[in-house]
């Protein structure tokens, strides 16, 4: 009987030409991923360690495109869902229910009959990818040469379990509500789940939990391979063990259950199980037929077609409409959904370092943004398919067709009511953060910014989605066509257009122009009249669609779009041709002055055409950095903000001193395209001519009329205007604005030498415009470039002055000393001075801002901050004031008077220390609100100010020539000084805290660099190895020599080579200083650390222990360590180890996670197993290795390891080679 | 008012062809339809009620073009499909004031008294409370009659609407349909002959896209006269019968078979004449 059902069901399914369809959907998807991810298509790729195509990749591609995708969920349910469902709808029910047939032969049948043609289908995906890499399609060494099985390993762990969850799942809603829709429904909301419950979960420590309740497989998978190097990406398979293993088990249990209930509660009835959302009493009504009805006549009415009638139609039924969807429980779910959303998202979220924002007004819409965006066009694709249906769903279209309503009004009326349940959300949306903000204590409460942003900018947006699939919906003849063309114009196309580095936004529907975060400081900024010009733009457009879809509303039974277009052709009007007309022509107005102000006026450049400029810059001037140079000394700046027009004008000299061997006689200089090419003259009766100007590159070579000799200077003197000239196509200027102006030299002056960071650095993009392969910095050995700093090439140190002024309500702020602050014009002037060298790298910054003053011994401290953000001004100073007593006691005096942290706007999120001047963003540190309730929580506003203000030292008093290992001395040794800020406010407990997300984003960082990885002493400019890694070996270093002696070590650095003139300091020279400085037995973890990758996998394998007679606890402890050195591609060797890493032991705490020390001891540990016997106080709760994750080891939780047997093990596990290292301590 | 209906041909896109030549002079009162499934009776009344285009021909209602004048159309016309809904959730009186402002009623008050009135005659006044879509079969071809008579439409096309009701719902139907149709034309189409015979002064017999007759039905049972015969026969012998003389119906009359031919004369002796019905119109027409 199961059979039967089975195999006629099946070759049915098989038959259907929808089958074939999918089929070919999953085929040509499959083929576009795997094109795009190994380059053939989209902006060309750059250098990559990884394969595209190896197994771990390819079940990645596989799970996104079947199950985390709308389409791939929508198509299994298609396939699957309606297994019994469809003998309801052909009403075929009654005959096969009255047949002699098994329920369990029927139900099962079916079930696994579509799970069979969906597994069919899917082999499209397996195919695809298969006949793809094995075609001589890729560039060599992206591609890896794989067998069948390294294609299939997804499908079968991932792809198969996933199916038969979810086509279980939607067996089972579709069976019992015998409603399509509300499978349809379903995977709607399956997928917001899933990736809401992943959000949620993303940053949650405990790692089992999100790894068992995503259902695909995705976060078990991510987990067990986030720490893979590229080699092992490459070579190795699936592991389908540990958690992986645990998932797909409890989901294929979830799955069995769903079935069985399915199959348990399904009986061959007639009617569908009542279900509604909510019981209403239903009155019973008694209907008696009564006589013959006499004197029937119809009421006299009079009948009034005219437009206020179709305005009362279009109101009548709008409500009509808003009714039925906000009283749909979809509506119900998602508000359910957003405000669960909303409120885990307040009360988990993380930003940084485990610390969450306040919740200030823009943080809470992005929040909103975030989510509805998320299922907001989903929402609005799926409801224009209902309610542009509804009326042929309902099957009133003939009735509705044959009355005299106007096609605009239906038309309308269905744009506006599903406009108004998106707003609902929204609402609903607001409330919800706005309580959030009042529990949380906030109380600065912006309304017109949650209305602005979300009802003004947001729902320009939202109601253009919302008429374009309304309208695709009145031109298609299927709505399930519709549906996937609303997908794929609003999805696919953009994804494509990204893929394919197409740019221009005057293609993307519903492009905005340049947007801007709304910002405390400066409020929407000056976004308004680009995005009005790009949304009128893309309004015509809606006008052109609407006028169509207007005539060619399907109205009664000519359903296909040639009929209906003939149809058209008799109600078109001259009212119609006018609205077509003046759309047209406003579209290629504006069209022609967006093409003019993004490409003429301003430039844009594509990924690929932005590679070839910087491949043309290499070609054609890299030849001048040989010529000799000059070096600036001394730079005078004249600036005049203009804050209200966005402007700037800046009038600058610099002399030119030539320290080198040979006479100068040509200038080289490069200005970037805002400068717009700036007037350069020279004083002293010297003068130049242009021997080239290249105005594309910004580049000019000028020949001195008198060379200039060794050892002499010239003054030169240059001009610029900084005028915005319409807007560009993307990227909004953000550099000076209305409030918060933040520019830094680099964007202000003219570089006298070839700026070689203007080279293209990815080796794949240079073989391609044939450049010599190159790394991102020179070696050490190379002593040309350690005549350089890091941070300027141009100069060392300079002397520095600066005229700066703005409009009378802000303040301006460079680098130097207050000299002397006037008004004049209406205008503020402010003259700062420096008195000491400095490097040639300055902020100029406006604003209106609060200022809060206070001192540490004899140093000035200012803050300059928005009047909204008071918040953490004391916190800053507090850390300023421990910041500069510790690192002057530590490393060597502060070298200025004063030192000034000013807030910019949350454009960009970073802070950056200039000479004696912080600018730091509103988005971190001014609104940070860290809540020590939770465990992983890191004051960061302190921790970021310590970090900056440590760079007064390792950058402003120590700075590294330009090669590799540069950034070690400015970061680490950053980051390092303030850790131990840290640790003396708040203790070694948040070290640890600290330590731990080091450890993690240092090997998440390895694993997802595509280059290869350099040891820490020779790293270029990677983050995670100079923060992170480097954070790490300081920290470590100085927890085996002690910090005081690694301190003594920087202080002596400092002390050598602070404010040195070429040739600069590099990072080898203080690691011999700090080799110096430790015995001989302990260098082997300079050499690790420095010079290495090293990698341990240490665990704690035994913990026992026995009471003693003297009522101590004997505990021995057995651990397995491991150390290993990978080479840059991550392949790794088994090093040989002789170490010191700490045993603990921890008694019972009050709570788990903060156990009591007992023993905390560094001990020699060699390869294998090492047993301890150590005798402690206390009764023993967990011990193990390494316990405060000091080394870098990829599996931490296996460190630590709970007391479990009273009696120790009577042996060793003979199976471990080891060289047991026993010893008794007492 | 005369509708006038000439030379109206459609042909769907999978080559069916709807309506063939069909042309009809309907007056006012009730005109009935008679035809098989697919005869062209709903193509027919879609197009007269604007759903629908025709490839040739025109349609008149006196000097309105109404396959020109769409819009106009849909002001006189009160339509009920064959196979229709109502949208879900929504009760009586609110969705017959829904339809009463789509025919144009706008002030309130006339909105209201139309409303009711309706609902009285149509025998839903208890049940207007409740939503539509929740109706038995009956309730709602009865709702579907009230939005189709709201307004006080000219033209009145109802599709087969006592499909599913009972006998007293059918008779009681019948009589409003015939007191409004003293002063409208009212297109009524069915595949009973009874509901025609009872109905309609005019009527026309359709089959296959073409219209095969065009009488009124008393008229057509006369020309018939003397020309319908009748004969119980083995149920083994049909097939012989049908090639030898013009069977146009067969039934079962208690258990046996019951054949009536069509002929000028008595074809054979065991035939008996017997007195010519609507049924027998019909079946000569349509099995023609």
């Amino acid at each position: 009987m199961f059979s039967a059902n089975f195999w006629f069901d099946l070759k049915a399914n098989l038959k259907r030409t929808s089958t074939w369809i999918f089929f070919a959907v999953f085929f040509a998807l499959s083929c576009l991923i795997i094109a795009a991810a190994g380059g053939l298509i989209g902006s060309s790729q750059g250098e990559n360690n990884e394969l595209f195509n190896s197994a771990l990749a390819c079940a990645q591609l596989l799970n996104g495109i079947v199950n985390n995708s709308l389409v791939g969920t929508i198509i299994l349910v298609a396939i699957i869902a309606p297994a019994i469902q469809k003998d309801f709808q052909y009403n075929s029910h009654s005959i096969y229910f009255t047949k002699p047939i098994s329920k369990f032969g029927y139900v099962f049948g079916r079930f696994l009959s579509g799970i069979s043609t969906a597994l069919i289908v899917l082999t499209a995906c397996v195919l695809a990818f298969l006949i793809m890499c094995n075609l001589p399609l890729f560039d060599v060494g992206k591609a890896g040469h794989y067998g069948l099985w390294n294609y299939l390993q997804g499908f079968v762990y991932l792809v198969v379990p996933n199916v038969l969850f979810i086509g279980a799942l939607f067996f089972s809603v579709v069976t019992f509500t015998r409603n399509m829709l509300a499978g349809y429904i379903g995977a709607i909301v399956l997928l917001v789940l899933t990736s809401v419950a992943s959000d949620l979960v993303k940053d949650i420590d405990n790692t089992l939990v999100p790894a068992l309740i995503d259902p695909y497989g995705d976060t078990a998978l991510e987990q067990l391979t986030q720490y893979w190097s590229a080699a092992e990406k490459n070579t190795l398979s699936i592991p389908f063990s540990g958690v992986l293993l645990y998932n797909r088990l409890l989901w294929l249990g979830v799955s069995l259950l769903l079935f069985v209930a399915t199959y348990l509660r399904f009986s061959f009835v007639q009617s569908a199980p009542s279900f509604t959302w909510f019981k209403r009493k239903q009155q019973q009504v008694v209907l008696v037929a009564d006589s013959l009805t006499q004197g029937f006549k119809l009421p006299k009415v009079a009948s009034v077609y005219d437009t206020n009638l179709s305005w009362r139609l279009f109101t009548s039924l709008t409500k009509l409409e808003t009714k039925n969807l906000i009283k749909s429980p979809f509506f119900i779910v998602i508000s359910l959904l957003s405000a669960i959303s909303l409120i885990f998202n307040f009360v988990y979220g993380n930003d940084f370092y485990g610390t969450r924002l306040l919740p200030v007004t823009y943080s809470m819409i992005d929040g909103i943004t975030s989510i509805t965006s998320l299922f907001g066009i989903m929402i609005i694709v799926f409801y224009a398919g209902v309610l542009v249906w509804r009326e042929r769903d309902a099957k009133m279209d003939e009735i509705i067709s044959a009355t005299p309503i106007k096609n605009w009004v239906l038309l309308g009326s269905k744009i506006v009511s599903l406009t108004l349940m998106y707003a609902a959300i929204i609402v609903v949306a607001i409330v919800i953060s706005v309580l959030i903000q009042l529990v949380a204590g906030f109380t600065d409460i912006q309304f017109m910014v949650y209305i602005q942003s979300l009802f003004g900018y947001n729902m320009v947006g939202i109601v253009f989605i919302v008429c374009l699939c309304v309208a695709v919906q009145a031109f298609v003849s299927n709505r399930y066509i519709g549906y996937f063309t609303c997908i794929l114009l609003l999805i696919i196309v953009p994804l494509v257009l990204r893929q394919t580095d197409v740019s221009n936004d005057l293609i993307k529907f519903n492009s905005s122009g340049p947007r801007m975060p709304y910002s405390d400081m400066n409020g929407f900024g000056h976004q308004l009249f680009p995005f009005i010009i790009y949304k009128t733009y893309w309004l015509a457009f809606i006008v052109l669609l609407l006028i169509s879809a207007n005539l060619l509303w399907n109205r009664g039974k000519e359903k296909g779009l040639i009929s209906r277009i003939t149809f058209a052709k008799n109600i078109v009007t001259k009212t119609h041709y006018l609205g077509y007309a003046i759309a047209l022509l406003t579209m290629i107005g504006l069209g022609a002055y967006i093409h003019y102000t993004t490409k003429v006026l301003n430039k844009y450049y594509t990924h690929d055409q932005q590679d070839e400029l910087q491949a043309q810059y290499e070609q054609k001037f890299k030849k001048y950095n040989t010529l000799p140079k000059l070096k600036i000394t001394d730079i005078k700046i004249d600036l005049a903000i203009y804050p209200q027009s966005r402007s700037a004008t800046i009038n600058g000299s610099y002399w030119l001193k030539n320290k080198g061997t040979h006479a100068v006689d040509t200038l080289y200089i490069d200005y970037n395209a805002e400068q717009r090419n700036p007037t350069l003259t020279l004083s002293n009766g010297n003068s130049f001519t242009e021997l080239f100007a290249d105005t594309i590159n910004g580049v000019k070579l000028l020949k001195f009329a008198t060379p200039i000799a060794v050892g002499d200077s010239v003054q030169m003197n240059f001009a610029s205007a900084l005028v915005p000239k319409g807007f560009k196509n993307v990227e909004a200027s953000t550099k000076i604005v209305a409030n918060g102006t933040f520019l830094n030299s680099g964007d202000l002056y003219p570089n006298i030498s070839y700026n070689e960071d203007g080279e293209l650095d990815d080796n794949v993009k240079r073989a391609k415009y044939n450049l010599k392969p190159k790394e991102r910095m020179h070696p050490a050995t190379d002593v040309a470039y350690l005549q350089t700093n890091c941070i300027n090439h141009d100069a060392d140190w300079v002397t520095y002055e600066c005229t700066i002024s703005t409009s009378s309500d802000q303040t301006a702020i460079s680098p130097g000393y207050l000299v002397k602050k006037w008004t004049a014009d209406n205008r503020n002037y402010f003259h700062y001075k420096m008195d000491k060298k400095i490097l040639d790298f300055m902020s100029f910054q406006s604003a209106r801002y609060e200022v809060k003053t206070a001192k540490w011994n004899d140093v000035t401290i200012e803050i300059y901050y928005d009047k909204h953000h008071a918040y953490n001004v004391d916190k800053m100073i507090t850390s300023a004031q421990k910041s500069l007593a510790y690192y002057t006691q530590q490393y060597g005096p502060y070298q200025f008077k004063q030192l000034r942290i000013q807030e910019f706007p949350r454009y960009q999120t970073f802070a950056q220390s200039f000479a004696n001047t912080i600018p730091f963003s509103e988005g971190i540190g001014f609104i940070a609100n860290p809540d020590f309730s939770k465990p992983d929580a890191v004051d960061y506003t302190y921790f970021v100010t310590a970090h900056e203000i440590a760079h007064q030292w390792w950058g402003h008093q120590v700075i590294g020539a330009s090669v590799k290992g540069c950034t070690v001395i400015m970061e680490s040794f950053a980051e390092y000084s303030a850790l131990r800020v840290m640790e003396k406010e708040y203790g070694k407990k948040a070290m640890r805290k600290f330590l731990s997300y080091e450890l993690k984003q240092y090997l998440q960082g390895r694993a997802k660099d595509s280059r290869n990885e350099d040891a820490l002493l020779y790293s270029q400019g990677q983050t995670h190895i100079h923060y992170q890694k480097g954070a790490m070996i300081m920290f470590g270093i100085s927890d085996l020599i002690g910090e005081q002696n690694l301190d003594n070590v920087l202080k002596n650095y400092v002390a050598k080579v602070a404010f040195q003139e070429p040739p600069y300091t590099t990072a080898i020279e203080f690691e011999q200083l700090l080799k110096a400085a430790t015995p001989d037995s302990l260098k082997y973890a300079i050499v690790d650390g420095f010079e290495k990758i090293t990698l341990y996998e240490n665990r704690t394998k035994d913990v026992s222990y026995i009471k003693l007679a003297n009522g101590k606890y004997k505990v021995t402890v057995v651990v397995d360590a491991l150390k290993m050195y990978a080479n840059g591609k991550g392949k790794k060797t088994i090093a040989v180890m002789n170490d010191y890493i700490d045993i603990g032991i921890f008694a019972k705490g009050k709570t788990d996670a903060e156990p009591v020390e007992l023993y905390n001891v560094k001990r020699k540990i060699k390869s294998g197993i090492n047993t301890f016997e150590i005798v402690v106080d206390k009764a023993p709760y967990q011990a193990g290795i390494d316990p405060y994750n000091k080394l870098i080891d990829r599996t931490i939780d296996d460190n630590l390891r709970k007391v479990t047997d009273k009696k120790p093990l009577k042996k060793i596990d003979t199976t471990d080679v080891g060289d047991g290292n026993v010893t008794i301590a007492l | 008012m005369t509708l006038t209906i000439s030379n109206l041909t459609k042909t769907y896109d999978n080559g069916v062809k709807a309506l063939n030549g069909v042309s009809l002079t309907i007056p006012t009162g009730m005109f009935g339809l008679l035809g098989p499934n697919g005869a062209g009776k709903s193509s027919l009344m879609r197009t007269i009620c604007t759903l629908q285009d025709a490839d040739t021909g025109t349609i008149m209602l006196d000097d309105l073009d109404m396959l020109a004048n769409k819009d106009e159309v849909r002001k006189i016309v009160g339509y009920l499909p064959q196979d229709f809904g109502f949208y879900p959730g929504v009760n009586a009186v609110e969705l017959l004031n829904h339809f009463a402002l789509l025919k144009g009623i706008k002030d309130s008050k006339e909105r209201k008294e139309s409303v009711e009135y309706l609902l009285q005659q149509t025998n839903l006044w208890d049940a207007r409370k409740r939503s539509v879509s929740e109706y038995s079969g009956g309730m709602r071809q009865r709702f579907g009659i009230a939005q189709a008579l709201i307004g006080n439409p000219k033209i009145i096309i109802v599709d087969e609407p006592t499909a599913g009701l009972d006998p007293t719902e059918r008779n009681r139907f019948h009589n409003l349909l015939s007191e409004i149709g003293q002063d409208k034309i009212v297109i009524l189409s069915t595949h009973i002959v009874e509901d025609i015979y009872n109905l309609c002064p005019n009527m026309a017999v359709m089959s296959k896209g073409e219209v095969k007759l065009v009488d009124k039905p008393l008229a057509a049972i006369e020309k018939l006269n003397g020309k319908i015969w009748q004969s119980f026969i083995d149920k083994a012998e049909l097939e012989n019968y049908k090639k030898e003389y013009n069977v146009i119906s067969n039934r079962l009359v208690e258990g046996k078979l019951q054949i009536n031919v069509h002929a000028t004369s008595q074809p054979a002796p065991q035939f008996k004449a017997a007195e010519p019905n609507l049924e027998d119109v019909y079946f000569t027409n349509v099995t023609a």
